[in-house]
């Protein structure tokens, strides 16, 4: 076998693998948003066509060509603001995210686990976001700008009721509080119970617009949620806060 | 940010059901592409 058939043997497997990646990319950055359900819609069309076309179902296929443009605009009219977010967080992704050592995120988290103790003894409410692929960026450019080395002393400083950066989030990129008294986007879910303050719904809005993880305290009811893709984890131990955030940054 | 310990042992612990459907899609796709593209041909 020489190299001309060898190229031609691994060349659909090359093909495929390219169009796997690429599918699977696309899917991964719009699960845990709405606009995943238009995406499925489509692929779920697309296979029945091509299974009606291999089984040569020629009144099925023909039905299915009429509808397929109709349903594909329905889709996209239906779920518009959810793709309409998707294609924001696409501007938003970095190319080359910045990796970081085991070492240093232990020790960010050990930093916030300390700073999220004290603050729930205190009775304080605190909202942490964590920069993940997406750019926190142009939240940052709306708060007040610290870059600091993350410390318990310090997040906990500026929690402190009456404290003038208290009101909003702190953004941690890059291993370091970037900026605090940061205004997140609110939830657009409806169905949120009305337990869940503004706090809550600010964490929830950026996992929304992010693939962000937010950390919030609750002075109401002195517990800790973690919230990520606008899935919220509610009254979490501090193993439990260390254990997700691991799993979310090495996925 | 990302955690820089590569694990190949892991690519198949995450999202596992979307790497399935995603890999399925690939080979149906690249399936029906290649029979348009000889269809094309003719």
């Amino acid at each position: 076998m020489n190299i001309l058939n060898l190229f031609h043997f691994w060349k659909p497997v090359l093909e495929i693998i390219t169009l796997w990646f690429i599918i699977y990319h696309i899917m991964l950055f719009f699960e845990g948003t709405r606009a995943i359900y238009v995406l499925r819609g489509i692929m779920v069309i697309l296979i029945t066509f091509f299974v009606f076309q291999k089984l040569k179902l020629d009144v099925l296929s023909w039905l299915l060509t009429k509808l397929f443009t109709i349903s594909v605009i329905a889709l996209l009219v239906i779920f518009h603001p959810e793709i309409r977010q998707g294609l924001a967080r696409l501007g938003k992704r970095r190319i080359f995210p910045t990796l970081m050592k085991e070492e240093q995120m232990d020790y960010i988290l050990n930093q916030i686990i300390k700073a999220v103790d004290s603050l729930m003894r205190d009775k304080f409410g605190a909202l942490i976001a964590i920069e993940n692929k997406d750019s926190l960026s142009s939240y940052i450019n709306n708060g007040v700008l610290i870059d600091a080395r993350v410390s318990s002393e310090l997040i906990q400083a500026i929690f402190t009721p009456n404290n003038p950066l208290h009101d909003g989030g702190i953004i941690i990129q890059n291993g370091r509080i970037m900026a605090a008294g940061c205004f997140f986007p609110f939830t657009e879910n409806e169905d949120l119970s009305r337990i869940f303050g503004m706090r809550h719904r600010a964490g929830l809005g950026l996992t929304e617009e992010t693939d962000a993880i937010v950390i919030i305290v609750s002075e109401e009811r002195q517990n800790v949620s973690l919230v990520h893709q606008g899935r919220l984890y509610k009254d979490l131990g501090h193993q439990e806060i260390i254990a997700k955030v691991k799993e979310i940054f090495k996925a | 940010m990302k955690i820089n310990k590569i694990n190949i042992g892991n690519f198949f612990k995450h999202h596992f059901l979307l790497k399935l459907i995603s890999l399925i899609l690939a080979i149906v796709l690249w399936f029906y592409i290649k029979g348009e593209i000889g269809n094309f041909k003719k």
